[in-house]
């Protein structure tokens, strides 16, 4: 009987499904958002860090303490000064040998830019990853389809995303600077990229391309790349905040390390990835908990009461109580199961579309 | 009468609530319905009809005397076995809402064999065969708020009447219908009873009464009068009123 009655009243026993399904939903889509953001910071390893162990910058600063992800941080020990790299000049800009100094290791700069092109009449900004792509640290950030790497700084590789911007894939491309002082740069070479924050570039170019006097934004200091054996632990990444520098390690992003172990002040600005979760999850169950009890429970009460009428008459065709119980009770675990199973599966494939199809989503 | 009735009340009393709030809704009613006859209950509101009818159910008990169902005494059965009863010995009627919306005629007609543990299947088989007797075999799958009012209460005779059991109680069956479809729901009452069953009808109008073996006539809970013959009542009626 329970299930001819859910049958026959599909449209009260979808708002009851609805009543208990939204927030069903709504908890597995966020339990769905946060089981991928914590892959997403594995997955990202790619564009932020390449093949290397590590990417490095400059925070501009002194001591400071970050986040396994090193999306955020602030300085410590009152902005005590940065510890002074043996050979250098205290405040002097971090180079490539600078920076190995303090890691070891293999070091290689990057940077995400803005190059103003020349496109039949148009001459608009355009994200260009400056790295030199024929190193193997750069693999994965970017990695060739056709033609070969630039090798001269008059050399330009363009990106799938680029191509589907106008960009040539062959032949010159006009790089547009004021005064109508102008440089033509020759395409070598086809690529895929991603950029630090998972934006495409639609330009591979070396971090040498003479860039001076045409319209240029720098988008942050440059990076450094590590590539050595031995992966960069949370401690190296806390005796190299030391120094001022900011690490994104490969080993910290695929293993990060309890929030208990973070700067407090930092660990309040992180989204809790790890014990964090569970407290998300317990309020969000509670949250649930009261919801279906305030609005589903009265919903599925009228329901109830509206079926008074069908009980006193199975009552008085023989039911017994433990029918007429399990008949008011079957309902409930009709409808509940329905629902559960209904929208758990939808927010996990919402969610999933929804990273797929929007990918500001990913970021969360 | 030589067989045993299919429905006994002996000198039954029912009192609602106690001492001075007390009300003797019925008082000392002693009654046989014997299988193949339809017998007419009448009397003012608050005469105690439906007390008596509940009590015939076993949906109440008596305070005092005996109600014997099939050689039964209903006072003496646990609410198991007054489940059981309901199932399998007799089936009501009322004046309306008499059946599950969520269910089709014949799964209505059906559910006292699937309470009593039938398989779906059997039961509705069986549910087919009553909807078959009250003539409407053709509306078993159809919901109730697709049927008129005559219709449904002809599913309902045949639910109370479905399988073995040989009682139907039916108050007021036609009291939200209009008279020709009444009519035409008593017909099927007294039909089913020619075949058989045995049938207690609470009526307030003496033109359906008339469809009756007996009428008996109650008054603040005691029968005041018995006719075994039909076109008397309209008179008994008329006289009673008059008391
Ligand atoms: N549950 C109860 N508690 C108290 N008194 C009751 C209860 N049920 C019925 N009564 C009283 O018992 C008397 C008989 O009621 P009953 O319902 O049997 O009358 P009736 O003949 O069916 O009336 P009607 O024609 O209006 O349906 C009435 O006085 C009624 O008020
Ligand atoms: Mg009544």
């Amino acid at each position: 009987m329970p299930r001819r009655d859910a049958r026959r009243y599909k449209w009260r026993s979808a708002l009851i499904v609805a009543m208990v399904g939204l927030p069903v939903l709504l908890l597995t889509s966020g339990i769905t958002l946060l089981a991928t953001s914590d892959i997403s910071m594995a997955e990202s390893i790619p564009y932020v860090m390449g093949s290397a162990q590590a990417r490095i910058s400059d925070n501009g600063g002194g001591r400071m303490a970050q986040s396994p992800d090193g999306r955020s941080s602030r300085s410590t020990q009152g902005g005590a000064p940065a510890l002074a790299v043996p050979g250098f000049a205290v405040g002097s800009a971090w180079t490539t040998d600078k920076v190995q100094k303090v890691t070891d290791g293999r070091v290689i700069q990057t940077s995400n830019a803005t190059m103003r092109v020349t496109l039949g009449d148009r001459r608009p900004f355009m994200p260009v990853l400056r790295i030199d792509a024929r190193d193997p640290l750069a693999r994965g950030m970017t990695d060739l389809v056709s033609g070969r790497w630039a090798s001269t700084p008059s050399e330009i590789v363009v990106t799938e995303a680029g191509i589907t911007k106008g960009l040539p894939s062959g032949g010159t491309l006009t790089i547009a600077g004021p005064g109508g002082k102008s440089r033509r740069l020759t395409v070598v070479g086809v690529a895929t990229g991603l950029t630090e924050y998972g934006q495409l570039p639609f330009l591979v170019a070396l971090p040498a391309l003479d860039t001076a006097g045409l319209d240029q934004t720098e988008s942050g200091a440059p990076a450094f790349l590590v590539g050595r054996t031995a992966p960069l632990t949370w401690s190296d990444v806390r005796r190299m905040n030391n120094y001022g520098l900011l690490v994104q390690s490969r080993q910290v992003f695929l293993n990060p390390p309890p929030v208990t172990e973070l700067d407090s002040k930092v660990a309040q600005t992180v989204v809790p990835y790890q014990n964090g979760n569970d407290l998300v999850l317990l309020i969000a169950a509670i949250g649930l908990f009261i919801e279906t009890t305030l609005l589903a429970g009265p919903a599925f009460a009228v329901s109830a009461a509206r079926q008074r009428r069908s009980l006193a008459l199975a009552a008085s065709n023989g039911a017994e109580a433990r029918q007429l119980r399990r008949y008011v009770l079957g309902q409930a675990v009709v409808l509940g199961f329905v629902s559960a199973a209904v929208t758990v599966v939808a927010g996990v494939l919402l969610t999933f579309a929804g990273l797929t199809w929007w990918p500001p989503l990913r970021d969360v | 009468m030589t067989t045993s009735p299919i429905l006994l009340l002996d000198n039954v009393s029912r009192v609602h609530g106690h001492d001075e709030t007390a009300v003797r809704a019925l008082d000392g009613v002693t009654l046989e319905v014997h299988a193949g006859e339809l017998v007419a209950v009448m009397g003012p509101s608050g005469s105690g009809k439906s007390t008596l009818l509940n009590l015939a159910g076993g949906l109440d008990q008596p305070t005092s005397g005996r109600v014997v169902v099939e050689g039964s005494d209903v006072g003496a059965m646990s609410l198991r076995d007054l489940a059981a009863l309901r199932r399998r010995s007799l089936g009501f009627v009322f004046q309306d809402f008499n059946l599950i919306p969520s269910l089709t005629a014949a799964e209505n007609v059906a559910l006292p064999l699937e309470l009593d543990g039938l398989r779906v299947g059997k039961a509705l088989r069986i549910a087919l065969d009553s909807l078959e007797a009250v003539g409407i075999a053709e509306l078993a799958d159809r919901y109730p708020e697709h049927m008129s009012g005559g219709q449904q209460q002809r599913v309902a005779i045949a639910r109370a009447l479905v399988g073995n059991r040989r009682l139907v109680l039916a108050d007021e069956p036609t009291g939200a219908l209009d008279s020709q479809t009444g009519e035409a729901v008593l017909r099927v009452l007294r039909a089913r009873c020619d075949a058989g069953a045995g049938g207690l009808l609470v009526t307030h109008e003496a033109r359906h009464a008339a469809w009756a073996d007996r009428v008996v006539f109650l008054r603040d809970g005691v029968i005041v009068d018995t006719t075994g013959t039909p076109p008397s009542a309209e008179s008994l009626l008329d006289s009673a009123a008059a008391v």
